[in-house]
């Protein structure tokens, strides 16, 4: 932290950053393992339940109807799961109640896998998806203040980014190796050490106005003042627009990569696959603490700037390089965007909306502009690559990530607080 | 949807042959074969049983049916009834290869206008549900592996299978066959 000081980051925000002193520990190794276990529990959810249900005599309309049935109502819980964790006087016990819905869902679908049930696991995940993705930052602005946000973020998306790369090769070798329906009593399971590691962080050192993005204890507003206060800030509107922007880029590669690396590296297509998932979250995991010290450094702006100059031009090589290895190589810097935006969406959000009170408020709302913008370029990017080929797919996705870089070249402002 | 009944009344079999509206070339089998004493799991109507693997409809008639939920009852009494002892769903499968390499799995089954089963579409490839591919098999170059028949043999090298055309909603499939054995299924409509 260099410069002294912390000081009210803005005129309408009184100082109060961190009333009981340093976290211990205990607490901070609690939120590592929790951000952890975190990204083991979500992978199980992705394209493989489509592959699970297919092994389950699922007709392939009633796992399109299934899928869609969790697609809404994840965009739906965003909102409200940021508005549960800016209500809650306890974030440790809602996020321990919302993973324990999502251990509850797989555990259901790989033990009933019939469709009212497992429409039912679809809605509870993304229950509690909503609910704890606001819930991790909220607890890490809560136990270490404001001024040690960046580096604190910059840890959790390294242990995310362990959890995630662990998690794929278990329950990618589990359902290779074993049975589609183990993977989903696997991820059941890794509820218990996230319930644990999210009981290792002392309640009392999580401070719950901080966590809010309250400046001071009292300051409550409702939902709809809250929203109206976020949706007249112009960084966050074009925050949210350059987020919305790269995930519609960036969400269709991989899946356009694998298909591809399917057709091209015949016999070693799943090993390359499985690479090319499992390697950038190995850079995130890398690179992440560093994008949180440059945040504080350096700023926002410029980290943001390399992420969404990287991003095009990975999309702009996979048009022109076809190899099966280049994919791959390629794929890589997938990471070095995924650990800046990993630190820097929450982290924005937080400079934005702090002295709201509406921080998890202000998170709900990017996730679910996330979740519309992926929902929106997934099947547009499979229609371009199915009539004019997947390098037109890649160069739109492309076009689409530079625009990104010019809307943050142009109207982006650096958010990092003057005491930083 | 709409649906077409194919009956069978010699081997009381009834065949239900859903066509997607907007996707009229191929649709999805489901047989509601009620008579037979071993699938236990066709009450489901959508777990497609198919159990009329092993026995050619010989006269098949098609009638136009409106409703397609109904799941087809009024046949008429017949007194020779068959026991499909050696008939077993397909649908969700593993795939093999003839040099048992793991291939993919069965996730749907394509049949023509006259209810004849024309190719399987096969899952291939992918980790984690990421990169796979659904590719059309000609049926008769899939056949169960062992006694146990929880496994289908293709006929065909894990390189055709990469390189097969995808099978697209809204468009026709075209399947892959192994030509050696002659007789190539294109275009299953």
């Amino acid at each position: 932290m260099p410069g002294g000081a912390p000081e009210p980051p803005s005129p309408d925000s009184s100082e109060n950053e961190k009333p009981h002193g340093a976290p211990s520990r205990q607490s901070l190794r609690g939120l590592d393992w929790f951000t952890f276990f975190l990204g083991d529990i979500q992978t199980g959810f992705g394209p493989f339940l489509a592959v699970y249900l297919a092994s389950q005599k699922w007709t392939q309309t009633d796992i399109g109807l299934v899928l869609s049935v969790g697609s809404i109502a994840a965009l739906a819980f965003q909102v409200p799961g940021g508005v549960v964790i800016d209500r809650a006087r306890s974030e440790r016990k809602a996020a321990g109640g919302a993973i324990a819905a999502i251990g509850a869902s797989a555990f259901i679908i790989a033990a009933w896998p019939v469709f009212a049930a497992v429409a039912f696991a679809r809605v509870l995940h993304a229950a509690g998806t909503a609910v704890v993705a606001p819930a991790v930052a909220a607890i890490s602005l809560g136990l270490v203040g404001r001024h040690a946000l960046a580096t604190r973020l910059g840890r959790n998306a390294r242990f995310a980014g362990m959890g995630n790369a662990v998690a794929a090769l278990v329950l990618g070798a589990c359902g290779y190796f074993w049975s589609a329906q183990a993977v989903f009593f696997v991820t059941a399971m890794f509820a218990f050490p996230a319930i644990a590691a999210l009981w290792r962080i002392r309640e009392a050192e999580v401070d719950v106005a901080a966590a809010h993005g309250a400046s001071d204890a009292g300051q409550e507003t409702n939902v709809l003042a809250g929203l109206s206060i976020l949706l007249r800030k112009r960084a966050f509107l074009i925050f949210i627009i350059i987020i919305a922007l790269f995930q519609m880029a960036n969400a269709p590669l991989l899946p356009l990569v694998g298909s591809e690396l399917t057709t091209r590296a015949t016999r070693w297509a799943v090993a390359l696959i499985a690479a090319a998932i499992v390697l950038p979250q190995i850079v995130v995991a890398l690179f992440s603490p560093a994008v949180g010290r440059l945040a504080r450094r350096i700023g926002r702006r410029p980290l943001l700037l390399a992420a969404l100059c990287v991003l095009p031009m990975r999309a702009a090589l996979f048009a022109v390089f076809d190899g099966a290895v280049p994919l791959v190589v390629i794929q890589l810097l997938d990471g070095l965007s995924a650990a800046v935006l990993g630190v820097l969406i929450p982290l924005v959000i937080a400079d934005i909306s702090f002295g709201t009170g509406h921080f998890n408020l202000a998170q709900g709302v990017m996730g679910m502009c996330i979740g519309l913008a992926a929902a929106v370029s997934l099947p547009a990017a499979g229609f371009i690559a199915d009539t004019f080929g997947t390098p037109s797919a890649f160069v739109c996705l492309a076009v689409t990530g530079a625009l990104g870089f010019i809307v943050t070249l142009t109207l982006m402002p650096e958010t990092r607080p003057k005491e930083e | 949807l709409t649906a077409r009944r194919l009956r069978a009344p010699r081997a009381r079999q009834q065949i239900e042959l859903l066509v997607l509206e907007r996707d009229a070339s191929w649709g999805i089998l489901q047989s509601n074969d009620r008579d037979c004493v071993m699938r236990a799991s066709s009450k489901i109507l959508r777990a497609a049983a198919m159990a009329f693997l092993l026995i050619a409809p010989a006269s098949t008639r098609a009638d136009e049916r409106a409703n397609p939920q109904t799941p087809t009852q009024t046949s008429v009494a017949q007194p020779d009834l068959t026991v499909l002892w050696r008939a077993e769903s397909v649908l969700g499968k593993a795939v093999i290869t003839t040099a048992g390499e793991h291939a993919g799995r069965v996730v749907d089954v394509l049949a023509d206008g006259s209810g004849a089963v024309q190719a399987a579409v096969v899952e291939v490839g992918g980790f984690l549900g990421v990169g796979s591919r659904r590719v059309a098999i000609a049926w008769k170059d899939l056949h169960f592996a062992s006694e146990k028949r929880d496994t289908l043999v293709v006929e065909l090298s894990r390189e055709r299978l990469s390189e097969a055309p995808e099978v697209k909603t809204g468009e026709p499939v075209v399947a892959i066959s192994n030509a050696a054995k002659g007789r190539g299924a294109e275009g299953a409509n």
